[in-house]
């Protein structure tokens, strides 16, 4: 009967990860049986995290944590509360085939104990999508064999509360601790995970690495790497770091910190200025995205890394400061020591391959 | 070492200091960890003094402070030519005119 081959899916019991399932190869001939969850792994999902494999360092490639925080890279802020003595690079990754092209690099540069906190958190409007349902934590850890860290504690918080600071990840507005896992790192790469159910009403949700180091002596391998972090909607970690293109990861970077960085000695910045004296100029450039909110401060590489070019010559600056900045425009001072001429308009450029100009306050 | 917060310029509406690594931080000097900085004791230091002008805009500054360059600026095409016809009369009051003129292009060909 032709009622009867159509499948009843409500009456099916539920499958569970570790259910088999037939594959079929090409041509119809059945394969070697996998479970649900391998299956699952090999559907790519998307990273509710952004930057999760250290590939931008728009902040600046090598930081001192502080004992207070502070975005330390793209989308991620870190603080070493009470005593700190640690610094995070992004260096070449690792990882004997892991997949990881870049890495986050902490060095304990003295025997400080405060603990190292490293974070990220979602935006309220990402966060409220995935209300109610089950995400898994992923990432990659290795350690220098004096490093003195224990463990490393690995937290998913939620929150009630609309784009509270990520610095106040776990206690924010109705906070809950998700998921936590205690991993002991050794000094061979290894992929931890961690799934948890995220409550019906949350509309803020975070990531925090915890780790206390033990105030013993430090040396030259006092460290550890951290890379491939990503949290994805379902229960099951995906087989492989969840990537997107370059372009989509700097988008929603520069949603946060709008800037660019400098690709030679004469690498124009987009946008223009225009002469306010034989001193000073105004430079105005437009964002590639426009930003979470309007910025409010900028950091330059150097302050003599900006020149800017008229027809007939270029003048290198002797300072850059902050004017305004819109979501979508900033606008900087630029003074040189002489050459400038008013009224003329000038077009802005790095004079250093190390040049780099961020507009940061956008972040949460 | 990182520097103490600056006033950029006289408005003192932007802030800026140069941090360990050799780059440069500024923003809106009433942002809250800069108003912090502030209310933890410290005191943002005055700005530089604006530079002296340059020969240039002094020049240009003299030469708008003249009171024919005043007038002339302020004609219509319609007021200079009227002023032309009915004030150069003789060698002294051409010479005049042409001084006038001579300021102005002077001032407004270093721009070119």
């Amino acid at each position: 009967m032709p009622d009867t081959s159509i499948l009843n899916t409500a009456a099916l019991s539920p499958l569970l990860p570790t259910d088999v399932l037939p594959i079929v190869r090409p041509g119809g001939a059945f394969g070697n049986r996998t479970t649900l969850a391998d299956v699952l792994g090999l559907t790519q999902r998307r990273n509710l995290l952004v930057n999760g494999d250290a590939r931008f360092a728009r902040y600046g490639a090598a930081q001192t944590i502080t004992t207070s925080w502070k975005y330390v890279f793209d989308r991620w802020l870190a603080v070493q509360p009470g005593a700190a003595g640690m610094s995070v690079s992004q260096v070449d990754g690792y990882g004997a085939g892991l997949g990881a092209r870049h890495a986050w690099l902490f060095t304990q540069t003295s025997n400080a104990a405060g603990q190292l906190n490293f974070t990220q958190s979602l935006e309220s409007i990402d966060a409220v999508r995935h209300q109610g349902k089950p995400v898994t934590l992923r990432f990659l850890v290795v350690k220098g064999s004096s490093w003195t860290a224990p463990n490393i504690t690995a937290s998913l918080y939620t929150g009630t509360g609309l784009d509270e600071t990520a610095a106040s990840i776990g206690s924010w507005t109705g906070s809950a601790l998700a998921g936590q896992a205690v991993v002991v790192p050794t000094v061979a790469w290894q992929v931890f995970t961690l799934s948890a159910n995220l409550g019906a009403g949350i509309s803020q949700l975070g990531v925090v690495f915890q780790a206390t180091p033990s105030g013993a002596a430090v040396d030259a391998d006092s460290y550890l790497y951290l890379a491939l972090v990503s949290i994805t909607e379902g229960s099951v970690a995906p087989d492989a770091y969840p990537e997107r293109s370059y372009d989509d990861e700097l988008a929603l970077c520069e949603r946060w910190l709008p800037g660019w960085s400098s690709v030679g000695t004469q690498s124009w910045l987009p946008g223009y200025g225009i002469g306010q004296g034989s001193t000073a100029a105004a430079l105005f450039l437009p964002f590639r995205r426009a930003a979470r909110k309007s910025p409010t401060g900028i950091v330059v590489s150097n302050v003599g890394h900006v020149g800017v070019s008229d027809a007939s010559g270029s003048v290198n600056g002797t300072n850059l400061t902050f004017n305004s900045a819109s979501p979508e425009m900033g606008v900087v001072n630029f003074a040189a020591a002489a050459s400038l001429v008013q009224y003329r308009p000038y077009g802005p450029y790095f004079n250093n391959a190390a040049g780099r100009l961020v507009f940061p306050g956008a972040e949460l | 070492m990182t520097t103490a917060w600056k006033f950029a310029d006289s408005r003192r509406l932007a802030v800026f200091r140069l941090l360990d690594d050799g780059s440069c931080e500024s923003c809106r000097a009433d942002r809250a960890d800069v108003q912090g900085w502030v209310e933890a004791g410290n005191v943002i230091l005055d700005p530089d003094p604006p530079p002296a002008p340059s020969k240039d805009e002094a020049d240009a500054a003299a030469a708008r402070e003249l009171l024919r360059v005043k007038a002339l600026v302020a004609m219509t095409p319609a007021q200079v030519d009227a002023y032309i016809e009915q004030n150069i009369t003789n060698i002294a009051t051409a010479k005049d005119a042409i001084k006038t003129l001579a300021i102005a292009v002077s001032v407004l060909a270093r721009r070119l």
